[in-house]
């Protein structure tokens, strides 16, 4: 749960994008490691609102 | 308390108490061996009971009885309690128990309330210790919103309050006509009661670069409209990142943590394979050869990756390849290309184009050089002599771009298709006000092509490998220019040249042509970066005396002058029209287009008259 303005982008959350990258055990390219980084800013935020 | 210290128990009573009695002690001292020398140790009658009757084979309610005799007289040892129906008994390893009293005569709630009236605090010392703490903490510091927003770290939050209030108003008059009295009751309770909104969360964030986000929005949609942006600040952020969570190569990331380490062994051992072939390699074949990690292993990629990383890492290496053929070269690997020409002085030299003054796109556009996969190009003496081809953009929009963002250059394979020949040329980005180029074609262009050959580059199915053809004619022979550097000072001459390709006429530095270039002077590369200078030289050998000879004046054609200066430099149309135009001593010939005058300066013409005829004007001086 986590409110848009406590989100810094590129630093909330990095390590859960971290073991997601890991878990795939393949590197990933930029494009698909932004869209999955999205996912989890947008499972935050929204948790967020949904939890309010 | 010492072992010194304690008290042995005596016990009372006929001689058979007295013995169940210190039995009793003895069995409890055993069970609270471990306790304080003061603390209770506690046991029921009913335990000791049950296993004294079953030690002596007897009733567990005499055992009791006599038990219960036994401690009753000795009660200096053992306390008698009853706790719910139990009978309890408690001694000490002291041979006692004695309960704690609570020494409530001074307490330090009394110290601080007593006397009434206490002693004023006359230095603050006494009460707050003016010492430092030998560790300093980092308290919180709390930036408030306004400020955060004021930074852009924080989006502002649009009020949307103002809507709520108006809507009752507006719908008031249309829904209370027609029932009556209950609508004023109705209008009461919707203004004191408004519909329940759920508390709005802030799902709107801000890029660094002050881009807000709106993470309702599905990710695709915010993908195709900021993909860019987005991928770019992440990058940043992920390179910035104290911690290197995630590390990138080129375009791909993985967590740092889980990388294979490489030691200096296995760099060792890259460096020595890599100056052994003499080549730049790649990574792939760096890990078959060196590590014979097998691409079908499930960990292949991220080998790959980790590899390419670490040497990304090492100063001892330097990344060459491109998307799609990750090269790795060495320091001390034979350099490709002519050592003519510095790295330093050709960026000089091409620096043209990162000025502006390239017109390489005004015949093909790098939409159709994409799409075709080809770049045709009419050979310079200067590029033919080196070479060397500037990056003009239509090449750039024909060679891959640089993978990382510090990339000096890359390796690439040019083949010759109709000879079965095959090069390395080394392309060097533009970095700065420095022009780029492509250098290594020296061999292949001195063997197949002459300046003003119309040559075509094109793209292969190998991202790194990339084509030259020709058009080929009937062999021919001409007196075309070389520089001749067998003697101390070269110099520029005509020589008989072969030739089978189709050429550009006007750009044939024939003897027919463009004789007088042979008087060209061979300028050091470093003063040939003065393209104003080369350029009056240039128009002082080839043009047409048309002054005195106390007011010089020299009159040359446009191409004229655009081949003899791309003798001794790369120049762009453009790019010599600005010199011209911008220059104090050239002047349009106005009745002949594309015609040029220079006038060269008073003290030009000192100077070459102090050449021409050192002694006599060294005795007026």
């Amino acid at each position: 749960m986590m409110d848009g303005k406590n989100i810094i982008y590129g630093e909330t959350a990095l390590d859960k994008l971290a073991q997601q990258v890991r878990a795939t055990g393949q590197p990933q390219d930029i494009q698909s490691l932004t869209e999955r980084y999205l996912e989890i800013l947008r499972e935050l935020v929204l948790a967020g609102e949904q939890q309010a | 308390m010492t072992a010194g210290t304690i008290e042995r128990p005596t016990f009372t009573g006929n001689e058979a108490q007295q013995a169940l009695a210190q039995e009793i002690y003895q069995l409890m001292a055993a069970q609270g061996r471990l306790f304080a020398f003061d603390a209770p140790i506690r046991q029921t009658l009913q335990n000791l009971a049950d296993f004294y009757a079953r030690q002596r084979q007897m009733d567990p309610a005499e055992a009791a009885r006599l038990i219960d005799e036994a401690l009753r007289v000795n009660d200096q040892v053992f306390m008698r309690q009853e706790i719910n129906g139990d009978v309890v008994f408690i001694t000490s390893r002291r041979g006692r128990y004695v309960p704690p009293q609570v020494d409530t005569l001074h307490t330090f709630k009394q110290r601080l309330y007593e006397p009434e009236n206490p002693l004023p605090v006359d230095d603050i010392s006494v009460v707050v210790t003016t010492t430092r703490p030998a560790l300093t903490t980092v308290e919180p510091v709390f930036i408030s919103e306004y400020w955060q927003q004021q930074a852009g770290l924080t989006p502002v939050v649009v009020e949307r309050t103002v809507e709520t209030p108006v809507e009752p108003v507006v719908a008031a008059p249309v829904v209370a006509e027609p029932v009556g009295v209950s609508a004023p009751v109705e209008e009461e309770e919707r203004r004191v009661a408004p519909p329940a909104e759920p508390p709005q969360v802030n799902t709107v964030i801000v890029l660094p670069n002050g881009l807000q986000i709106d993470l309702r929005r599905p990710v695709a949609e915010l993908m195709a409209q900021h993909g860019n942006t987005l991928m770019s600040q992440l990058r940043a952020a992920i390179e910035n990142d104290p911690l290197r969570r995630l590390v990138m190569f080129g375009n791909q990331a993985f967590p740092e943590a889980a990388l294979v380490s490489f030691g200096k062994n296995d760099l060792r051992r890259i460096s020595d394979y890599i100056k052994e072939v003499g080549e730049p390699l790649l990574d792939t074949q760096i890990i078959a050869d060196i590590f014979y990690h097998n691409p079908r292993q499930s960990d292949y990629e991220i080998f790959r990756f980790a590899l390419n990383y670490r040497l990304s890492r090492e100063k001892d290496f330097e990344f060459v390849g491109i998307e799609g053929a990750r090269l790795w070269s060495v320091r001390n690997l034979p350099a490709i290309g002519t050592k003519r020409v510095k790295a330093s002085e050709m960026g000089q030299l091409a620096g043209y184009i990162e000025e502006g003054f390239d017109d390489s796109l005004a015949e093909q556009s790098v939409e159709s050089i994409r799409k075709s996969g080809q770049v045709s190009h009419i050979l310079t003496f200067f590029e033919w002599e080196y070479g060397i081809l500037p990056l003009t953009r239509a090449l750039a929009a024909l060679l891959p771009q640089p993978l990382l963002a510090d990339q000096r250059s890359a390796v690439l394979r040019f083949d010759l298709p109709q000879h079965y020949l095959s090069t390395l040329v080394e392309l060097r980005y533009p970095t700065g006000n420095r022009g780029g180029w492509l250098q290594g074609l020296e061999a292949l262009f001195h063997d197949y092509l002459v300046p003003g050959a119309l040559i075509t580059l094109m793209r292969t199915d190998d991202p790194r490998t990339f084509a030259i053809t020709y058009e080929e004619q009937e062999e021919t022979q001409d007196r075309l220019l070389v520089l001749d550097e067998t003697k101390k000072t070269p110099k520029f001459t005509f020589a008989n040249i072969s030739y089978a390709c189709v050429v550009d006429t006007d750009m044939l530095v024939s003897q027919q042509q463009y004789g007088r270039l042979r008087n060209l002077k061979a300028f050091p590369m470093n003063e040939r970066r003065k393209a104003d200078l080369m350029l009056e030289h240039v128009f002082e050998i080839v043009g047409a005396p048309v002054g005195t000879r106390m007011k010089p004046k020299y009159a040359a054609s446009f191409e004229t002058l655009f081949v003899a200066l791309n003798v001794l430099r790369p120049a762009s149309h453009e790019y010599l029209t600005h010199l011209l135009t911008e220059g104090d001593h050239f002047a349009p010939d106005e009745s002949r287009p594309g015609w040029w005058f220079y006038t060269p300066p008073p003290s030009l013409e000192e100077e070459e008259d102090e050449d021409q005829d050192e002694e006599h004007f060294d005795d007026e001086e």
